[in-house]
């Protein structure tokens, strides 16, 4: 029996430790250091194992371990998450696609799909996000970088859709305006 | 005149809408509306084309970033640890 058990221990690390890859990049988001992430990453995979008697097998191992996750960086963050959050109105709607479209960047691509796809690198992403403010930065991780559904991030952070919705929205708009900067860039 | 006006509000409605359209968040119905829209506009489905193609190649791009060897070895034996500390 005890053999039985330590089987199935050793298969769920072996399990979490395929999804180390995406561990690492999502804490390499949501933290600036890497040694943070480091840390944030090992607490995650720890903390995984302790709860393994809470994971439903057969459901979606990469959610549960991104929940555990981002709940991690959010309670040694409460002090960041207790400062004067943006409100929502004052984020404007940012049109990067009629920003490159009219960029007179056509040297490389007349297509602003292109245009983006050259111009823009993965550290200038990682900059992007690593600019929102926190509770953007967060929803626009999950869904953006890691595809979760709506339903996943809003258990994930204890908040009802209707805010990952919203903060998704403007945390888009807030990243389009972050890569727009580096677009303008020369080449 | 009327038509126009109302294009333009499906159009306002759609680009409003399209990032739930994107991420599949979207009841069937809102879905399939949307769906025939981007395939009827000459404005809306360009657009469409363009955030698609930004959220993929923002995805690729995350994706290039590996863990490195060392954090991977440091998990391996903190499992180890964790495990060892389990069988006591």
């Amino acid at each position: 029996m005890s053999q039985e058990r330590e089987y199935d221990h050793e298969q769920f690390a072996t399990e979490i430790i395929n999804h180390l890859d995406r561990l690492y990049r999502t804490a390499r988001h949501l933290v600036r250091s890497e040694a943070d992430a480091e840390d944030l990453v090992q607490d995650t995979v720890i903390r995984a194992l302790e709860r393994r008697h809470l994971f439903q097998r057969g459901t979606h191992l990469k959610a549960w371990l991104l929940t555990i996750m981002t709940r991690l960086y959010i309670n040694r963050n409460q002090q960041e998450q207790r400062r004067p959050q943006v409100s929502l109105e004052e984020i404007e709607e940012f049109d990067l696609y009629t920003k490159a479209r009219c960029t007179g960047h056509c040297s490389l691509s007349c297509d602003p799909a292109d245009l983006v796809g050259q111009r823009i690198a993965a550290e200038d992403i990682r900059n992007a996000i690593a600019e929102l403010p926190e509770e953007f930065r967060s929803v626009v991780v999950l869904s953006v970088v890691n595809e979760m559904s709506y339903a996943e991030i809003a258990g994930a952070l204890e908040i009802p859709i209707g805010t990952v919705r919203s903060r998704l929205s403007r945390g888009r708009s807030l990243l389009r305006r972050g890569l727009w900067q580096y677009l303008q860039e020369p080449a | 005149m009327i038509i126009g006006r109302a294009m333009e509000q499906m159009c306002r409605a759609v680009v409003r809408r399209l990032d739930e359209y994107l991420d599949g968040e979207l009841n069937p119905l809102e879905m399939s509306l949307i769906r025939m829209h981007l395939h009827l506009c000459e404005r809306c489905g360009p657009r469409y084309q363009f955030e698609k193609a930004l959220l993929a190649s923002i995805r690729r791009k995350s994706a290039s970033l590996t863990a490195p060897q060392k954090l991977g070895e440091r998990i391996n034996q903190a499992i180890g640890e964790y495990s060892h500390q389990r069988n006591r």
